[in-house]
């Protein structure tokens, strides 16, 4: 299994993430949770392959973050539409799904084997993975506040729309917590530094904090134009994190986190 | 609040143009942890008295919480928008935010930020409740790390050894620049670098093509652009005793890698065979050039692992140690770090380049980072809780 043949299992998860969507917008719930699963297990499948066959986990390039982020915010859609019923954020995670993997297909990257000897760590696995989910959770909670703000009926969010979009961010901030200890002390194992301010650092530090005052913020205020304007902002500050710093003349050449 | 930010950001500013850049040097043992223990009995202090003294709540209440997170935030996204060269030009030099870690500016917003943290951890305890565990955890794990990082951030020794092998070192170079004595002395015994195969690369229009393919022996190979590349001749340790000569197979120091290639022009058919190396610093390298202009060559091997057997000598012990990339060494409150080696030599560095670090805040810090990997666990675990308990838990 290799880079030239991810376009068919792409296209085949796909094709069940949209199938079940489509059961999902027909109020087939057990159908639209198996299709979609099906999808998401057909995209780990290659994963998992690709990770055998590169001989090292496929978590360093952009390209292959994407792969990842692509499916969690998939299992994140999956999980969403069985808690709460929605079809339209399975709709919004086969999207957003449909996106990065199309990334992927027109603009592939050279996937190289090497690893260089500092990712070679116990912790890159963890530190990566747990990153991607929180991404996901995040952008979950993202697209779920942006249909609270902009849908057509003018209406208060209810508190169960608040409490599925509070959870969202919750977990999706634990996670970055957890993602960014985990890079803490993985620096620390490599070169001694639990901290550097390094940009991509700061960034995720940035988002950290925008992420933690939503969640201050919240329990005392019920202003969804505010709170969603904020999640908004949050989540364009992970996108900095994310890739943003790539563009950023303030960062360019004096970070260690390229790729 | 508003008017103690704009206190913070006077107080910071008089003090970047009264003292300079903050310099942690005066928080060296035993001052810093001095300060730091008079700094949480202040805290404790106040906490224990903030029901007599009604103004202390206001330190941690959730406008303090709001407002030093927001200007914790602010700051944060000066420190990615500015860049960190330590320029006085413009109003972000002047106010020395190019070098944001060492801003007066920052570093009090960092202690405000940490007094109304550490303020609502203490009374998380005071108040213990279980179901809270995550939030408490939380609190006290980020006061740890940034008073740690406050008070502790002129207590760090960082001392980088350039060891020639089997010469004994004692002497390195500190973070400022200075020479430094290390408490013990070090010697390479061995340097072991392993690598990756070979990478090929199409050279065209004074470009390198992102394309490659890995050489790992006879028979491999790939396609590259419009010529299909094979391995017929494999040599991993290689000499090329003149320029006009190929190589030849040779145990010796500087050896390097060399492929014999065949390139077939996948329309044409056309066929053209010829040694590429990267060479090394006693053999040179050489290039396939192919007949529409382009050549095929082979950029220096990417390292894979690099390790070093060092012999370490101290006043009370002499220990051996393997220490490679993600593996330090410890001896006592020391770490001993491999960063590097001649990058020119490859696998025939005779040098290595290691950093001796002492952190004495270490295990606090440590303990401290695994308190929010829990608290992380647990937040996950309660993430999907129902709204009344949201409501309560307040985070």
């Amino acid at each position: 299994m290799n880079w030239q043949s991810f376009p068919y299992f792409a296209i085949a998860a796909v094709l069940c993430w949209l199938a079940g969507t489509l059961s999902a917008f027909r109020k087939r719930q057990r159908g639209a949770l198996v299709l979609s699963g099906l999808g998401s297990a057909i995209f780990l499948v290659f994963i998992i392959g690709f990770w055998m066959v590169l001989d090292r986990p496929p978590l360093r390039t952009m390209g292959e973050t994407r792969l990842w982020y692509s499916f969690f915010l998939s299992v994140v859609g999956i999980g969403l539409y069985s808690k709460c019923r929605y079809p339209w954020m399975l709709g919004f995670s086969t999207l957003m799904s449909l996106v990065f993997t199309l990334i992927n297909i027109l603009k592939p990257e050279i996937h190289s084997q090497t690893l260089m000897p500092a990712l070679q760590s116990l912790w890159f696995v963890p530190h990566v993975i747990v990153y991607m989910f929180s991404y996901a959770m995040l952008g979950a909670a993202t697209l779920f506040a942006l249909y609270l703000w902009l849908r057509k009926s003018p209406e208060e969010p209810s508190d169960e729309e608040w409490s599925v979009c509070d959870s969202l961010v919750r977990i999706g901030w634990a996670f970055l917590s957890l993602g960014m200890t985990m890079g803490a002390l993985w620096a620390k194992e490599a070169w001694g530094d639990y901290w550097t301010w390094d940009p991509k650092e700061t960034w995720a530090l940035a988002t950290w904090f925008s992420y933690l005052l939503y969640l201050h913020l919240r329990p005392a205020n019920r202003n969804h134009h505010l709170l969603f304007a904020w999640l908004t902002f949050s989540f364009i500050l992970l996108q900095m994190c994310w890739w943003g710093i790539n563009l950023l003349p303030s960062a360019q050449g004096v970070s260690v986190h390229t790729y | 609040m508003l008017q103690r930010c704009v206190l913070l950001l006077g107080a910071g500013t008089a003090l970047h143009f009264s003292l300079g850049r903050a310099n942690p040097s005066f928080l060296a043992y035993p001052w810093g942890v001095i300060l730091a223990v008079n700094y949480l009995y202040l805290l404790i202090l106040l906490r224990a008295n903030a029901d007599k003294w009604q103004w202390v709540k206001r330190w941690y209440d959730r406008a303090a919480y709001i407002t030093s997170l927001a200007s914790m935030l602010v700051l944060t996204l000066l420190f990615g928008l500015i860049r960190q060269d330590g320029s006085t030009e413009g109003l972000a030099g002047v106010l020395g935010l190019t070098q944001m870690s060492s801003s007066w500016i920052f570093n009090l917003f960092l202690l405000h930020f940490t007094t109304v943290m550490g303020l609502k951890a203490i009374d998380d305890v005071w108040h213990w409740r279980r179901r809270k565990l995550p939030n408490v955890l939380i609190h006290l794990s980020v006061f740890i790390i940034f008073t740690a990082a406050i008070f502790g951030s002129g207590d760090k020794e960082k001392v980088k050894v350039t060891l020639p092998l089997g010469v004994p070192e004692q002497m390195g170079v500190a973070h400022d620049g200075l020479s430094a004595r290390l408490p013990f002395a070090l010697t390479l015994k061995e340097f072991v670098l392993d690598e990756y195969p070979p990478h090929i690369h199409l050279y065209a229009m004074e470009a390198l093509s992102p394309e490659f393919v890995v050489i790992d022996g006879e028979g491999s190979g790939g396609e590259l652009g419009p010529w299909r590349v094979e391995c017929v001749g494999y040599l991993s340790h290689a000499a090329r005793l003149s320029a006009d000569s190929g190589y030849v197979d040779m145990q010796h120091v500087g050896a390097t890698t060399a492929v014999l290639l065949k390139a077939v022009h996948t329309d044409t058919g056309q066929s053209v065979e010829g040694w590429v190396s990267c060479g090394s610093h006693i053999f040179g390298g050489s290039t396939l050039h192919l007949p529409d202009g382009s050549q095929l060559v082979m950029p220096q091997r990417e390292a894979k692992k690099y390790l070093s057997r060092v012999e370490v000598v101290s006043a009370k012990q002499s220990r051996t140690f393997d220490i490679s990339v993600n593996h330090p060494a410890t001896l006592g409150p020391w770490k001993i770090y491999q960063t590097g080696y001649d990058s020119a030599r490859g696998r025939w560095s005779t040098i290595s380049v290691l950093e001796c670090v002492k952190d004495g805040w270490y295990t606090l810090v440590h303990i401290a980072m695994w308190m929010i990997l829990a608290a992380g666990a647990l937040l996950f675990a309660m993430g999907w809780g129902s709204r009344k308990k949201q409501k309560e838990e307040k985070v």
